[in-house]
């Protein structure tokens, strides 16, 4: 007999329960086989009413994490081997809302990633729109921001962080990752436009370093440490103006 | 069939999970957050303790034993042990974050703990220099 795995998925369709279900299928095993070619498997063959997100298939667009035993992972790079011959649980992204069965609704993470300004921002505005002038950067500079710029906004660090979960309105790893990105490019200058937002009440501070959005990520964008060096930085800013009286 | 017009997206219904209070069970590393949280207690109350002991000390060593001669005591040492427990926790994993945030290039985070452990060490030995020989 062909070998089989058992994948057990959370259900929600809002037009019709008000509560979460489970389902499970048997569905092939094959040991190259990721754990989204085994939803793929189910949605062709078994149920094409199953909802989850997905796209590159190469760990490159974000969009397919979900949580697989209870740990947010990527499920397009996260392979049925690992598991076999035991089973594998498949729920939506915590600390999300839910629209439909796997997919989340991610409109809080989008606005926040707007508010942190991930572009770069020159003092003197007419620079921005000014394609003449060169902005040479060496390479020790960029690789001051460099392990940033790898994030993909999967947002599997929301999933795992504890803090965004019981306040939803903390800014959370991705978006403070992306401002750490621009503040430390030498061709940006909009740090203190950024602190605005970093350093508010929902801001760095609520981060309590419990580290597991480091230990989802897939791209080793490190969010804790850069939460933890903007907090430095941050009060390194707050005790100089404090001393220059400004404060 | 009824025609809808795309680009009016009606507002979805979505379901939110609570987390439950015992969230922090659920996953060893939540759990060893909380305690580090919880070792925070035991920091502050070695820190009263320490100042109980100065203040009693800035007024002679008559008033001194007998305000601390409590410290003595069996349960008093008990305390002291799960504090010390505690605070070890409790400092292993600052000095391993301090690690990552200041383990930049050309520094390493490995580098910059162990640079932390030797303060710790240096510092306590003087102290203790300071303490038995003075
Ligand atoms: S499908 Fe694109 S990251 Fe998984």
């Amino acid at each position: 007999m062909a070998e089989e795995i058992k994948i057990t998925v959370t259900r929600y369709n809002p037009d019709k329960e008000a509560e979460l279900k489970t389902q499970t299928f048997t569905i092939p095993y094959h040991n190259d086989w990721s754990i989204l070619d085994g939803l793929n498997y189910i949605k062709a063959e078994l149920d094409g009413t199953l909802t989850y997100r997905w796209s590159c298939r190469m760990a490159v667009c974000g969009s397919c994490g979900m949580m697989v035993n209870g740990t947010p992972r990527l499920t397009c790079s996260t392979y049925l081997n690992e598991f076999y011959p035991g089973e594998i649980t498949i729920e939506p992204l915590a600390n999300f809302p839910i629209i439909r069965d796997l997919v989340v609704d991610l409109t809080d993470f989008m606005d926040k990633l707007k508010e942190v300004k991930p572009w770069i921002i020159r003092k003197n505005k007419s620079d921005e729109n000014d394609t003449s002038k060169e902005y040479i950067q060496t390479t020790a500079q960029m690789d001051k921001y460099y392990q940033q710029t790898l994030c993909i906004n999967c947002t599997l660090c929301y999933a795992a962080c504890p803090v965004y979960g019981l306040h939803p309105d903390f800014i959370g790893p991705a978006v403070i990752a992306l401002g750490y990105r621009y503040n430390n490019d030498s061709r940006d200058q909009g740090k203190d436009e950024r602190r605005k937002f970093l350093a508010s009440e929902d801001g760095v501070w609520k981060c309590t370093v419990v580290g597991d959005c480091t230990e989802v990520c897939p791209k080793h964008v490190d969010p804790s440490a850069v939460i933890q060096r903007t907090k430095v930085d941050n009060a390194t800013n707050w005790f100089f103006s404090f001393l220059k009286g400004k404060k | 069939m009824k025609h809808t017009d795309n680009s009016i997206t009606e507002p979805t219904k979505t379901y939110r999970r609570i987390m439950p209070n015992t969230w922090w069970l659920k996953k060893g590393s939540y759990t060893l957050f909380m305690l580090r949280e919880l070792s925070s207690v035991f920091v502050a109350i070695y820190a009263i303790f320490l100042l109980i002991r100065l203040c009693a000390l800035s007024q002679g060593a008559e008033i001194y034993n007998s305000k601390t001669a409590i410290f003595n005591s069996g349960w008093m040492i008990a305390l002291h042990a799960v504090m010390w427990v505690f605070i070890m926790y409790h400092m292993i994993t600052w000095f391993k974050i301090s690690g990552r945030i200041f383990g930049k290039k050309p520094l390493s985070p490995g580098l910059v703990t162990i640079a932390n452990y030797i303060v710790w060490v240096v510092v306590s030995v003087v102290l203790f220099l300071i303490i038995t020989k003075g």
